[in-house]
């Protein structure tokens, strides 16, 4: 059993790791990255390219043998999951078959290799493997720290098309530190180019954070940390956060390394601010996804708006005068006389600074009145209790005043009556600009009702100044018709009339209540016109240099409040300096893009290392270091360093791209191996780390999900070499679970599904997914309503093809979902258990088929990679 | 039932993980570090922020000065959630109570008048977050701002189930979903959250428990049948045994009618007040009896949570909740001794934080209300029962107004440690490897309470 090693071992080995860093004996992963020659002279007629002879030398030596080709079908099921994250369809499995008689199997994997590695699939797919590095999590989620962000969903497209075009790596990392600082250089040469700059250090913005935190200092602290401890590890495979309160145990990182580091990313704004009110919440920055162009051509169009907006007050202050002239004067006692004649309506009014609970609001006054107004920008609600005589239907009346049109959602005793509903603007915040507005009507009961009010998410409420409660009876509209012709009144005006008797004659803004004149529909049509042709424009997460850029000073023991005089000057870490030369960073700037420049310097020993064994990772389940994020002396030897090495050196020889060294990996022989050769009783590798055979894993969480839904053909396979059309992948996991999306009204499920196998939904840096097998994961497949609800869809889908029978529908089914066609052994066991649903169990014929493609769904098979 | 009966279902877990994650440590001593004082642990939530000044931490000044200022020498925190306004006395009676004399208001009498002797009680506990989120993250995980592991995950990975059939860690919550993430420990450490335990008469919820259909023997032997086609994954075969037959023991432990009356009317069910927490409790019982490692049992609400976080209508709210949970957790401690499992059994109470001796002052006026108190997480109490721990003891003390922990000050650290060494496990020596260090439930820190320890 392994135990941790007690701290005082920590300490020599302290010692001895800091004189491994001497020029001799550093560590591997820090000695200067050379292309190493494949073995030679080996008896050898199993390679294919260059990386087979790397592993068939340790095979050899250890007496093992590798194995054969696994047939085309499994192939083909292995490539297809591997690189899109979708199993292929019946008809790629036909085309596939036909290519592989026509042209024999060779040449038809190498042509699937290439439609696969030019199918827009493949960015969404590898996409996913690096928003787990970068933690990726969107809004929705039930962890604290993550339910706020969002608008990062520029940053996750960005991702996927940066693979999809094979964007060289380094640039990628270039363009996830210090994007916005290119962008401000001009580099990007067309607009969507920019965007994209602008979009890519999204990386930076979106970790795990607390909104609320009652310690400012501290939290900017973390806000730091995290991103430190999130680029170390995503790009150098080494974390610095243990460096935040000591020089690292192990790893040549010193305390003043981390804090050369705070400085740079201290100098980067990614909050809107800071306050030291730890409710205004640490909002992130964010700007307008657009280009500079459409900003201004949006900001002009906001500015004839808002004269259109001074137009309409005049014309609304010129048509009360109008009203008052001719309503006032001639009728005014026909109105007094006719809200006589009215049945009574009871009305409870209340000031809307008595408010019973409230959150981020707080009373101000406004020439001499008392009102209730948004205090900071998060969770903004009121709520009141009203005392009502009776129970029945009310009005529900707001004096209220904003230059914006805000949207609100009104809750009753907890349960949302109505939302997103759009309070209309009235003209400013001052007190000429109160009106009443009506909420609608709603059934309140008698004594007491809870009325809350709430601001949209990151939005405001208006200034409140009143509500009023009227008791609405059913019969009100034949009292107007009568009332109104009885005293020659106009119906619309004696009716708001009613609702609010004291406000007569009207303000200037409470007019539009009683009648709206020409004049003022004819600006708000303009108005609307005008807003339509330039609708707000959508936010994006912005990262940009702070204006005063900052050197940290040690904090002692990772103390917010105890820290050494002289700050660190802001600088790339030293682990490499004797073989990157260290940049010097400008002082007016953050120094990120020194940062990322060293980090993809070739000479850097770590980077390529790192992104190449990630990708090894991605296709065989484990890493040539089994410890993706961790390359530091604490880490995972390498089980295979020439290997990686020559992957590593043979990445930065073709410039960077991914899918060239995706190409090596997998027309390799060692990649084609079968899964399934048994061990023998004298293997010395039973864990197969010498890859003796293809490694059987079990598919990532999304692919198992994306697999049923593919099955119920819910994901149109997009052609090769054309860009990605995300949304029809919309209802694929990864933009499930980034999304509000609720699909099927079954979101909980799926993200139930998610987490249950292996998805971490808690914003931090995942280097493996947790593939730990459990009961919990059993019982899914027995009995929840997601696989049910996907097996029967594609019952029926089984059942509606024409002209088969039972023979060649299973086997139809059993080629959709695992890729292969039964044995005849198995056609049985499946005739079988489709009788006992239909004769034993009683079942229907859909639902009898539905438990057999739920079993099928349920296997082995689908579930793991072979 | 011994540690050394360790669960086939936690052995597959615990023998899968390591195939995947080579190099992390997949479990913790499958043997506990030292013989273990408790088997098992509820743990009982009260959510919101109990007030220790109104239920178990004794300031008579609070009374005298009810109205005044703190003095000048009780400083406020860096940052609070609101600013600090006048003290409130407690508007609870204060007697003393069984043979210790030990001082409590009248809020649980009835855990009070029969328990009070043979509590075990923490009065200095402290930490720094001011608000729930934070605070309830600290409490449960050890950090405030991050997610990481739960005390149960932890337990479940050091110390496995006593139930081959049943999860190791049971959540019982009102609130939907908030359970925390296992954080890096692997999913198969998770609890199992049973929701809405409150409907009275009504069906529990187990998440994937309930059968989706009869005859799950021929399913199964289906499914095997394609999997043998090709070589059969044993890990996956054993947890598809278990969950058949997992899914024929739970609903067994979930049914209350096999409670006998004058049980279930010990704990409440069937009243009014007490019916939600009464189910609550009697079925954390049953899952413990039945082996489960770890029992949350979350008193709160699903509408809006904090049930306990009266910042205004201290008395009524206060008040209303000691109704709820008096009776069930005096009916739970009762239970527990008349089957002989309370001595091993560790029953641990309370809230994220305490509340403040004052009352707030919030946008800049009156405040929410006169008669309410703000969150204080600087020195707050907690009760624990059974499993090893002294009875009728005190443990640490806050100031002359109960804001500041002062004297033997226990941190979350503390009591994790304390609670794990219950339990059977060096909290230094429990450890999981990640992103390239050893990771503690107590991170670096942490002391062992001895003194509590009978």
């Amino acid at each position: 059993m392994n135990l941790p090693i007690p701290i005082i071992i920590l300490f020599l080995l302290t010692a001895s790791a800091g004189m491994m860093m001497g020029e001799k004996e550093a560590h591997w992963a820090f000695q200067p990255l050379r292309e190493p020659t494949p073995p030679a002279n080996l008896p050898d007629n199993w390679s294919i390219n260059k990386v087979d002879p790397f592993i068939l030398a340790p095979l050899l030596d250890a007496g093992l043998s590798p194995s054969p080709q696994a047939d085309p079908a499994t192939l083909l099921r292995r490539l297809s999951l591997d690189l899109t994250g979708l199993p292929p369809t019946l008809e790629e499995l036909e085309n596939f078959e036909a290519a592989v008689t026509e042209k024999g199997p060779d040449q038809a994997y190498l042509a699937l290799i290439e439609r696969l590695l030019s199918s827009p699939h493949y960015g969404e797919r590898w996409g996913r493997h690096w928003l787990d590095v970068s933690r990726y999590i969107q809004g929705k989620t039930k962890v604290a720290a993550v339910d706020r962000i969002d608008m990062a969903e520029p940053y996750r497209d960005y991702v996927v098309r940066a693979l999809n075009t094979d964007k060289p790596f380094d640039q990628f990392v270039v363009e996830q530190i210090a994007g916005d600082i290119l962008a401000g250089a001009g580099s990007g040469e067309t607009h969507k180019d920019q965007l994209d700059l602008l979009a890519a250090p999204g990386f930076l913005s979106i970790g795990p954070w607390f909104a609320d935190c009652a310690d400012p200092n501290t939290l900017r602290m973390d806000i730091i940390d995290e991103q430190i401890s999130t680029t170390t590890q995503a790009f150098l495979g080494l974390n610095f956060a243990c460096a935040r309160c000591h020089d690292h145990f192990f790893d040549p990182i010193p305390t003043r390394d981390y804090y050369a580091l705070a400085g740079i990313f201290g100098s980067t704004r990614i909050l809107k601010k800071n306050s030291s009110n730890w409710r205004d919440g640490r909002y992130r920055l964010t700007r307008p996804e657009a280009s500079q162009k459409q900003i201004r051509a949006y900001e002009t169009n906001e500015e004839l708006v808002g004269s259109l907006r001074r137009d309409r007050w005049n014309a609304l202050s010129k048509a009360r005068e109008d009203l008052l002239k001719r309503e006032l004067r001639q009728k005014d006692a026909h109105y007094k006389s006719a809200l006589k004649d009215l049945p009574p309506m009871p009305t409870v009014e209340i000031e809307a600074e008595d408010y019973q609970g409230q959150n981020n609001v707080r009373r101000v006054e406004v020439d001499g009145e008392t009102v209730v107004e948004t205090q900071r920008e998060r969770l903004q609600w009121v709520g009141w209790r009203p005392e009502l005589p009776e129970a029945g239907t009310y009005t529900i009346l707001l004096r209220c005043a904003a230059p914006e049109s805000y949207r609100v959602e009104l809750k009753i005793d907890g349960k949302s009556v109505v939302s997103e509903f759009a309070l209309p603007a009235s003209g400013g915040w001052e007190s000429r600009h109160f009106r009443w507005i009506s909420l609608g009507h709603y059934l309140l009961r008698s004594g007491k009702n809870d009325v809350r009010l709430w601001a949209e998410d990151h939005s405001y409420l208006p200034r409140i100044d009143k509500l009023r409660f009227v008791r609405t009876p059913p019969h009100r509209g034949k009292w107007m018709n009568e009332a109104s012709k009885k005293w020659g009144l106009r119906k619309e005006i004696l009716s708001q009339l009613q609702f609010v008797p004291q406000a007569w004659p009207p303000g200037i803004a409470d007019l539009e209540r009683f009648y709206v004149p020409e004049a003022v529909s004819r600006i708000d049509t303009e108005i609307e016109k005008r807003r339509a042709l330039h609708p707000p424009l959508p936010r994006m997460l912005a990262v940009t240099d702070a204006q005063g850029v900052r050197d940290e000073p040690v904090h002692i023991g990772g103390d917010t409040y105890n820290v050494e005089k002289e700050p660190v000057p802001r600088a790339v870490p030293s682990l490499a300096k004797h073989l990157v030369k260290s940049p010097v960073i400008p002082a007016h700037s953050s120094g990120r893009l020194q940062l990322a420049q060293w980090i993809v310097d070739p000479g850097n020993p770590l980077t390529a290392r790192v992104i190449a064994n990630r990708l090894w990772q991605g296709h065989f389940g484990t890493g040539l270091v089994a410890t993706s994020g961790d390359f530091g002396i604490q880490g995972a030897d390498p089980t295979n360093q020439p290997l990686l090495d020559y992957l590593a050196a043979r990445l930065i020889a073709m410039d960077w791209s991914l899918k060239d060294l995706h190409r090596l990996i997998v027309t390799s022989a060692t990649y084609r191996q079968s899964s399934s050769t048994a061990p023998t009783k004298t293997n010395p590798d039973p864990d197969n780390k010498l890859l003796w055979r293809y490694p059987r894993r079990r598919l990532e969480a999304e692919a198992l999900y994306d697999s049923m839904l593919s099955l119920a053909g819910k994901v149109p396979r997009q052609p090769s070499g054309q860009p990605l059309d995300n949304s029809k992948s919309k209802d694929r996991a990864m933009y499930i679970l980034t999304s509000g999306r609720s699909p099927l009204g079954m979101g909980i499920e799926i993200r139930k599904m998610l987490h249950l196998f292996g998805y971490d939904p808690s914003g931090v840096p995942v280097h493996q997914r947790d593939s730990s097998v459990n009961t919990s994961q059993s019982l899914f497949w027995l009995n929840n309503k997601l696989p049910r609800y996907y097996a029967s869809k594609l019952a029926e889908h089984l059942l509606s093809l024409p002209d088969l029978n039972d023979e060649q529908r299973v086997t139809i089914a059993f080629r959709m979902i695992l890729g292969h066609s039964p044995g005849p052994l198995l056609m049985e066991q499946t005739f079988t258990y489709l009788d006992h649903c239909r004769i034993v169990q009683d079942l229907g014929e859909t639902a009898s088929w539905a438990r057999v493609v739920l079993g099928l769904f349920s296997s082995d098979n689908f579930s793991y990679l072979k | 039932m011994g540690f050394s009966g360790l669960a086939l279902c936690d052995l597959l877990s615990r023998q899968a993980s390591k195939a995947a994650t080579p190099t992390s440590h997949t479990s913790g001593d499958l043997e506990p570090h030292f013989p273990a004082r408790a088997k098992r642990m509820i743990f009982i939530m009260l959510d919101g922020g109990l007030s220790q000044v109104d239920s178990y931490d004794y300031k008579p000044r609070l009374q005298a000065e009810h109205g005044k200022p703190l003095p000048a020498s009780i400083k406020s925190p860096k940052f609070t959630f609101a600013e600090r306004g006048h003290i409130i006395g407690s508007p609870f009676e204060w007697s003393q109570w069984g043979e210790t004399g030990s001082w409590a208001s009248d809020l649980f009498p009835k855990v009070n008048s029969k328990w009070l002797d043979k509590l075990c009680f923490i009065h200095s506990l402290h930490h720094e977050s001011e608000d729930h989120i934070t605070a309830m993250s600290m409490l449960n995980t050890g950090v405030p701002r991050e997610v990481r592991p739960a005390m149960g995950n932890w337990l479940l990975y050091g110390l496995g189930s006593d139930n081959s059939n049943l999860p190791g860690y049971v959540d019982l919550t009102p609130k939907d979903g908030k359970a925390f993430p296992t954080g890096f420990l692997p999913s198969s450490f998770a609890g199992a959250p049973i929701l809405k335990p409150s409907r009275r008469g009504g069906d529990l919820n187990w998440d994937n428990l309930t059968a989706g259909f009869s005859a799950q023997r021929e399913h199964l032997d289906f499914i095997q049948a394609v999997n043998e086609e090709d070589d059969p994954l044993i890990a996956e075969l054993r947890n598809r045994e278990l969950a058949f037959r997992m899914q024929n023991v739970a609903p067994e432990v979930m049914d209350l009618n096999k409670e006998s009356e004058a049980t279930k009317e010990l704990y409440g069910v069937g009243e009014d007040h007490t019916d939600e927490f009464g189910r609550t409790l009697l079925l954390a019982r049953r899952f413990s009896e039945a082996g489960v490692r770890f029992v949350t049992a979350t008193h709160s609400t699903s509408r809006y949570g904090n049930l306990w976080d009266q910042h205004a209508g201290l008395e009524k709210g206060h008040r209303g909740n000691a109704n709820a949970v008096d009776q069930p957790i005096a009916a739970l401690l009762h239970d527990l001794e008349s089957r002989g499992m309370l001595e091993d059994t560790l029953v641990l109470c309370g809230s994220e934080f305490g509340r403040t001796p004052s009352r707030e002052i919030f946008d800049g006026q009156m405040g929410r209300s006169d008669d309410g108190r703000d969150h204080n997480p600087h020195g707050f109490t907690m009760w624990m029962c059974g499993g090893g721990t002294k009875q009728g003891y005190h443990h640490g003390a806050t100031d002359d107004y109960g804001y500041y922990a002062i004297r033997d000050r226990v941190s979350i650290h503390d009591l994790h440690a304390t609670v794990l060494h219950l339990l059977g496990i060096d909290h230094k020596r429990l450890t999981f490897h990640h992103s390239g260090r050893d990771y503690r439930l107590t991170d670096v820190f942490g002391k062992v309470v001895n003194e509590i320890i009978s």
